[in-house]
């Protein structure tokens, strides 16, 4: 697939373009959150509190606290971002890995891997995370522990079955035929093969991550007041509600809404554009 | 008073705008076998799902008029078509794996479709009206084989059953839609048997759509030939055999393999044969699962096989499916170790042990295998897997030499050098496997190993490709192994023949000794299958 082909395929498919925009503008905005947020998240204007959205200086209104909504949601999306797509990458190299270590061949490694995977599956990941929070204390590092090991598994299986289809194939005694090495059929053949769907399904992964990595603030197990953080910000303004601030829970649910969306709308555009039967 | 009547017939596909049926006029006459042949993509099989209704609405527009027994079948409800359907027309299909539900027993699919049939029959007896019927298809161990999954079976078995379904619909039409193209020679002639026999019992109108003008010939009363979605000619078959007035009708009936009139030259060179096995043997375990414990059973794939093919030698490989010829291949190939035997190339020992025994054979034997889109990296353009092997057996230093080879090599197999920007699914099989022979012979190879690289194209492609690979031998002095279970393919090419049977070879001789007194019983066989045409027929086209 070269550049040009994707871009222009990409160029013609809406709901990606749509997807990846929201991205790029989230992205941006996070990097850019020092420089873009109006105030910072952490102060308060105490005659302020619980002003409405479009209180002159205040585009989306303040908390209870008094502190500027939209500042706390620009800073709260740098820390979901970091605390998603990161460890997510990390955790799909890491599966990429596992999955063809365990599909290329049929050995005592392949099964202790894929066994271990079955009990990741099995054991319930918000126990994980709250047994985590009791040894290390609420924080990002319990967030992302969780997060990887919750979807290592799920990617693992995915290049497994893969690179297992893949081995199998025609193809593959083909390149034998015509001298290729295990490496050689592994890394310039089969790789790229298995990571394209790895890419699509993690992409598509990532909306759902969002939104549990914001349930798990929620819960209080992720970032610790006063740092600003989606989920928390949900959570808290949850309770604003029957005071008559509903914006300051609807606003952070919204980012939420639209972040996991955008995710799923490039996971599902990027299957369409990286299928070369399309 | 026709049975079947489809009066100018059109159909359009809105998504591609193709014309895929334009103004086809047909009859079949109660208890008539027709025959609609041409090549794939020429409208056949879109007309047979138009008399089914089986066309999506949405994406197609039909024209004309399709009756049958005087009732129309176009633009009808499903519900009236499925009084049809089912009972008065049935249908067999060409992919017999795809067609049975994976996941229910031979059993369990004859018996739902007999309860359909006779609502009030109890258990004891649909149980035992599919085992008629298993027996009526010659099946042995009926019993056995109503317990097992379609998997389980051979092609030829399971064509088998998919006649049965629809035979027990005593249909008045019975429509065939390839249904031997992917069975060898002696499977297929058994089922057209099959087929032949059914019709004369229940006195069956038979619609069979071919590319084959031996299925044609050994089946059909009259034939319609089709190209281009139009009909160009139809008659009585015997006539239209005897004297096809149509070039196309007349390139069809070429293109059937048929006894070879000039016979090809012996091979003369008595060195050191290029390649020599000795006493090559392969066992594979299967898991037989009767009883409380999974068993291990080892079965002979190859048992016991001396070959030698001279320098410059077309020695063909025949047998049927399972006879271990191409586990033979896999084995001179180097891509399955063997468990016995030797084999030298070019006088150098070969080993699986040996790795730079290895490399020196793929620099000399390439393969090409018979289904050319799974040979094929999906998700690379033809260009990147002509180039790559020539890097990995180091006989190009840049890229661009590469390249060069690789464009060469396309406009030698007779293909556009753009097409290397493609894709292997964007090309059809006669392309792709003139793609596949190009790479074949991007790394200069000496010895050619070929695995029925024609038995998924049709006849005039298959024609194309065997004057490519003839062209090709002579071009780039090379030696050849052609593996096929069509003896009078092989007979056309190859200066030498080996039958193989039951794992081992049963027979070794010249291309003109084929005719001879003494051959061994399954080379009789074998010829006696491959031959559809009255052979007068191939001389006159």
């Amino acid at each position: 697939m070269t550049i040009t082909l994707f871009l222009r395929r990409l160029s013609r498919h809406g709901l990606a373009l749509c997807g990846l925009f929201i991205l790029l503008i989230a992205l941006l905005v996070s990097f850019l959150a020092p420089w873009l947020s109006p105030y910072d998240p952490l102060a308060s204007f105490d005659g302020l509190r619980l002003a409405p959205p479009g209180t002159p200086g205040h585009l989306l209104g303040l908390d209870n606290q008094g502190r500027d909504v939209l500042s706390r949601i620009i800073w709260g999306g740098r820390s979901l971002l970091a605390t998603s797509v990161l460890p997510i990458i990390f955790a799909a190299l890491v599966s990429l890995a596992l999955g063809m270590l365990a599909g290329f061949r049929t050995s005592a490694v392949s099964e202790l891997i894929m066994r271990s995977m079955d009990m990741l599956f099995a054991f319930p990941m918000v126990l994980l995370a709250i047994a985590l929070s009791a040894v290390l204390g609420s924080g990002y590092l319990t967030l992302i522990i969780t997060l990887i090991c919750s979807v290592i598994p799920y990617l693992t299986r995915v290049v497994y079955r893969d690179t297992r289809a893949e081995i199998a194939k025609e193809y593959v005694e083909a390149l034998r035929a015509q001298g290729a090495s295990t490496t050689d059929i592994l890394f310039r053949e089969i790789l790229p093969n298995v990571a394209t769907p790895l890419l699509v399904y993690t992409t598509s992964l990532l909306g759902g991550m969002v939104v549990f990595l914001a349930g798990l603030s929620f819960l209080g197990l992720g970032v610790q007041p006063p740092q600003a953080d989606w989920g928390r910000m949900v959570g808290e303004g949850a309770q604003m509600m029957i005071l008559g601030a509903p914006h300051i829970a609807t606003a952070p649910a919204l980012a939420i809404v639209l972040l996991s969306l955008a995710f799923n709308w490039l996971g599902d555009g990027l299957r369409d554009l990286l299928d070369p039967y399309q | 008073m026709s049975l079947l009547q489809i009066a100018h017939l059109n159909v359009l596909f809105h998504r591609q705008n193709v014309q895929a049926v334009d103004d086809v006029s047909l009859t079949v006459a109660p208890g008539e076998v027709l025959a609609l042949a041409g090549e794939s993509g020429s409208g056949k099989s879109v007309t047979a799902a138009a008399i089914l209704g089986l066309l999506p609405a949405d994406q197609t527009t039909i024209g004309g008029s399709i009756t049958f027994d005087g009732q129309p079948l176009l633009h009808q409800s499903t519900a009236r078509l499925n009084r049809l359907r089912g009972h008065d027309i049935a249908m067999v299909f060409q992919n017999s794996l795809s067609t049975l539900d994976p996941s229910w027993r031979v059993g369990r699919q004859l018996q739902h479709n007999l309860r359909r049939l006779h609502p009030t029959m109890g258990r004891r007896a649909l149980h035992d009206a599919a085992l008629t019927w298993l027996t009526r298809m010659k099946i042995h161990q009926p019993e056995q084989v109503m317990a097992l999954y379609p998997h389980q079976l051979s092609g030829g078995m399971r064509q088998r059953i998919l006649i049965a379904l629809a035979a027990m619909c005593r249909p008045r039409l019975l429509i065939a839609d390839e249904p031997t193209t992917a069975l060898d020679a002696t499977v297929q002639r058994d089922v057209l048997q099959l087929l032949k026999a059914l019709c004369q019992q229940q006195q069956m109108a038979l619609l069979i759509i071919t590319h084959d003008f031996g299925v044609v010939a050994a089946l059909s009363d009259r034939v319609a030939v089709m190209q281009h979605g139009r009909i160009v000619e139809q008659g009585v078959t015997a006539d239209l055999i005897a004297a096809p007035q149509h070039p196309y009708t007349q390139s069809l009936l070429a293109a059937v393999p048929g006894p070879n009139t000039t016979p090809v030259a012996a091979h003369h060179d008595s060195g050191a044969p290029l390649l020599h096995a000795r006493g090559l043997g392969k066992d594979f375990w299967r898991r037989e699962t009767q009883g409380w414990w999974p068993k291990m059973v080892p079965v002979t794939a190859v048992n016991d096989v001396s070959l030698s093919v001279q320098r410059g030698e077309i020695v063909g490989i025949i047998g049927e499916s399972g006879s271990g010829k191409s586990t033979l291949a896999r084995l001179l190939a180097q891509l399955t170790p063997a468990d016995r035997g030797e084999m030298h190339f070019a006088s150098q020992l070969v080993g699986s042990k040996d790795k730079a025994s290895i490399t020196a054979l793929r620099q000399q034997l390439q393969c090409v295998f018979q289904d050319s889109l799974a040979s094929f990296n999906p998700r690379l353009t033809l260009e990147e897997q002509l180039v790559r092997p020539q890097f990995r057996l180091g006989k190009v230093a840049q890229r661009a030499q590469a390249v060069a080879r690789a464009k060469s090599l396309f406009s030698d197999v007779g293909l556009d050098v753009a097409l290397l920007q493609r894709y292997p699914h964007q090309l059809s099989g006669g392309q792709r496997q003139r793609a596949n022979i190009a790479r074949a012979l991007a790394v200069d190879p000496r010895f050619l190993l070929l695995d029925e690289p024609t038995s998924a194209l049709d006849l005039t492609v298959q024609a194309q490709v065997m004057a490519l690979l003839t062209r090709m031998h002579r071009q780039h002095a090379l030696t050849c192994l052609f593996i096929s279970h069509n003896l009078a393919l092989v007979a056309q090419f190859c200066q030498r023949i080996v039958v193989m049977a039951h794992g081992q070879i049963v027979d070794d001789f010249p291309q003109h000794a084929l005719y001879a007194a003494d051959r061994h019983p399954i080379t009789r066989q074998l010829l006696a299958a491959s031959y559809l045409l009255p052979v007068d027929a191939t001389d006159a086209a």
